[in-house]
């Protein structure tokens, strides 16, 4: 599957940015605004349960 | 190579790939295709006669395309077997034949064109891997007009015409004309050392070899003038200074900048290329008969040859660092072992390095595996997986994501339980984490002694704690880092170490919270530094798991945290540690006492199901 742009959010900071994702690779993310790692595919389940969304960067 | 072909313990083996490798230190199985010769080595008394009749003439790759040779050819003159070689692609055709000349001519009837692969197994106690690297292309950035202007060749183009051995038999002419070239620059880091253009590292070699050319050139052409366009020059090997001092007296210049522009008069081919000397702050320009680009080392591709075939990396479960060279087992102590027990690097296949460094790493490497061969038995750490067969479903996952590739996986229909071959087993406790079932028990760092350090350290104020699982080499160490440092974290931050982060298990996580604590940090190292090959991806992949699974239980994903933190990194240690402790700030009693309450049901509800 080609690589695509999608929208991940930052569980530290709660920075939203675009990466490239690749469901069948495994890559180190990292939150462009804090450095975090804790970063996660921003799915439109896991939008919804968030209370507060930033513009994405 | 010659002493190594005649050695009565070495059987060199040309032309041959290893295409499969299954066992375990010391008893290593190679499956090796040698390719087809067409040519009998024994027989082949290198006559040439073969070679004047082939009518196929292609450019010769030894001599980086500067001059031609044909489709039978002694690849150079000191090759190893001592015999000519039939390039099968460069054939006319072998079925039907459809040239066959060289077949006519040969007294010793030394040519076969019948002659197929030969696939055989070699068993084997250690292996060492010397693929070393490619020279970064030019042609990709079109770097200082390489494919538009003849003159500008490559430091590697440069070496094979001063070489007595080259195309002009050791006479330096211009690609465009033939004639002599007196004012040759030199522009260095020519793909090195930029994260725009070629790779962001330095190539290590280039600097001297451009010193040694200098000096090749002032001794072969007196009165010629050279002029090496740089960045820095990194003279730091033994004698190196005293070299670059003499092609300095020789009277060499050394001008601080990189060309900006490069063009060619029409008329003379002559290059004009302007500069900005960053010493003096002025703009030059300068007229030269050639230039030569220093170009950097970039890392092999390893491809299975497209036909889904594997390369020697995944066949060996090597890693690779983020400038794409395979990584050793531990930069310092083991800085010629793979990962992988018995498995060690020479060469460039693990960083540019110059001949010298090459050589002493091919003597380590060498050094190692013959330890490991002589001492017939091979003491490993105690930390190795057990597999519990009463509770063992023989899913394969555990197979599936041993990086060592240590387990051989059950067979449900043989009822075969997973084989776990301590020999191979690095200890990470991946497949601990990853199974089920809990069949898996990691010796020293089993689910009860972890469960208990979690137990212990929540034992009291558990609203005051973060539960954080630090893998043994990185982030551990990086917490080491920031206290040798005296960089201040947060009393809230609780260690528990693991070997690596790919052992801490799912439940340990639900356990923690369960227990009370607010905050649960993940921390290993970072994918390229992972000690145990990929662990730290099943890591990752598990973590997104759990954040999913939390956010369907109404559990913040956010009181989850992941991090990948290097044994160097004492300054990120601290930090990430202060901001969790911030966050921790954030967590309520209230939404503890919730998430135990949602955690217990599922534990209960699992439970039920169980029973």
């Amino acid at each position: 599957m080609a690589t695509k742009k999608k929208t991940f959010y930052c569980l530290r900071c709660q920075a939203r940015f675009p990466m490239e994702h690749d469901p069948k690779i495994v890559v180190e993310r990292t939150c462009p605004k804090c450095g975090s790692n804790s970063v996660r595919l921003e799915t439109p389940t896991a939008a919804a349960s968030r209370t507060e969304q930033q513009p994405i960067q | 190579m010659m002493d190594a072909g005649r050695h009565p313990k070495i059987e060199l083996l040309v032309d041959s790939e290893v295409e499969n490798v299954t066992g375990f230190v010391g008893n290593y199985r190679a499956q090796v295709r040698r390719r087809a010769q067409y040519v009998n080595t024994d027989e082949c008394t290198v006559c040439g006669e073969c070679e004047k009749v082939c009518p196929v003439v292609v450019p010769d790759e030894y001599q980086e395309g500067l001059s031609s040779r044909k489709a039978i050819y002694m690849p150079f003159p000191q090759a190893v077997p001592s015999s000519y070689t039939l390039s099968a692609e460069d054939c006319l055709g072998f079925n039907p034949i459809a040239c066959g000349k060289c077949l006519e001519v040969c007294d010793k009837k030394c040519i076969d064109y019948d002659v197929q692969d030969e696939i055989f197994d070699l068993e084997v106690g250690s292996i060492i891997v010397a693929t070393g690297m490619e020279v970064y292309d030019p042609r990709e950035n079109d770097e200082y007009g390489y494919t538009s202007y003849p003159n500008v060749i490559t430091s590697m183009e440069f070496e094979r015409l001063i070489c007595a051995g080259g195309p002009t038999e050791g006479e330096l002419v211009r690609p465009s004309d033939r004639k002599i070239p007196m004012r040759i620059g030199f522009v260095q880091c020519v793909g090195s050392r930029s994260s725009s253009r070629g790779v962001p590292y330095c190539s290590n070699f280039c600097c001297m070899n451009t010193v040694k050319q200098t000096l090749l050139m002032a001794e072969h052409y007196p009165g010629s003038q050279s002029i090496v366009y740089y960045t820095d020059i990194r003279a730091f090997g033994k004698g190196f200074e005293d070299l670059y001092r003499r092609s300095r007296e020789e009277g060499v210049r050394y001008l601080r900048g990189l060309p900006g522009k490069v063009q060619e008069d029409p008329e003379t081919n002559d290059l004009v290329v302007d500069v900005e000397n960053t010493v003096s702050g002025r703009l030059e320009k300068h007229r030269l008969d050639m230039l030569v680009l220093a170009v950097g080392l970039v890392p092999r591709k390893f491809e299975g040859n497209g036909s889904g075939k594997r390369s020697i990396d995944e066949i060996l479960s090597l890693s690779h660092t983020s400038d794409g060279f395979v990584m050793e087992a531990h930069p310092k102590l083991k800085p010629v072992d793979a990962p992988t027990r018995g498995v060690y690097f020479a060469g460039c296949v693990e960083a540019p390095k110059d001949v010298k460094d090459t050589v002493t790493q091919a003597g380590a490497a060498s050094g190692r595996a013959a330890n490991l061969l002589s001492a017939g038995e091979v003491k490993i750490e105690a930390i190795t997986a057990l597999v519990n067969t009463e509770l063992c479903a023989q899913c394969k996952i555990c197979a599936n994501v041993c990086p060592f590739n240590a387990i051989e996986a059950a067979d449900k229909k043989a009822d075969r339980f997973p084989n776990f071959i301590e020999a191979a087993c690095a200890g990470c406790g991946t497949c601990a984490a990853e199974c089920p079932f809990d069949a898996i028990t990691m010796r020293h760092f089993d689910d009860q002694q972890i469960m208990a350090q979690i137990d212990a350290l929540l034992v009291d104020k558990p609203m005051e704690k973060v539960v954080t699982f630090a893998c043994n080499w990185c982030s551990y160490a990086g917490g080491d880092t920031a206290g040798t440092a005296r960089l201040q974290y947060p009393p809230s931050v609780r260690l528990i170490r693991t070997m690596c982060s790919g052992r801490v298990d799912q439940s340990f996580i639900y356990h923690a919270f369960r227990k009370g604590a607010p905050m649960v940090l993940i921390s290993g190292c970072h994918f390229s530094d992972c000690h145990y090959i990929n662990a730290v991806t099943w890591t990752q992949k598990r973590v997104e798991k759990v954040w999913t699974k939390m956010e369907k239980l109404g559990i913040r994903p956010e009181r989850l945290q992941l991090d990948w933190i290097s044994a160097a990194e004492g300054q990120k240690f601290a930090r990430v540690m202060r901001e969790v402790d911030e966050m921790l700030r954030q967590v309520t009693e209230e939404e503890v006492q919730e998430t135990i309450r949602i955690l217990d049901e599922e534990e209960a509800k699992r439970l039920g199901s169980a029973a």
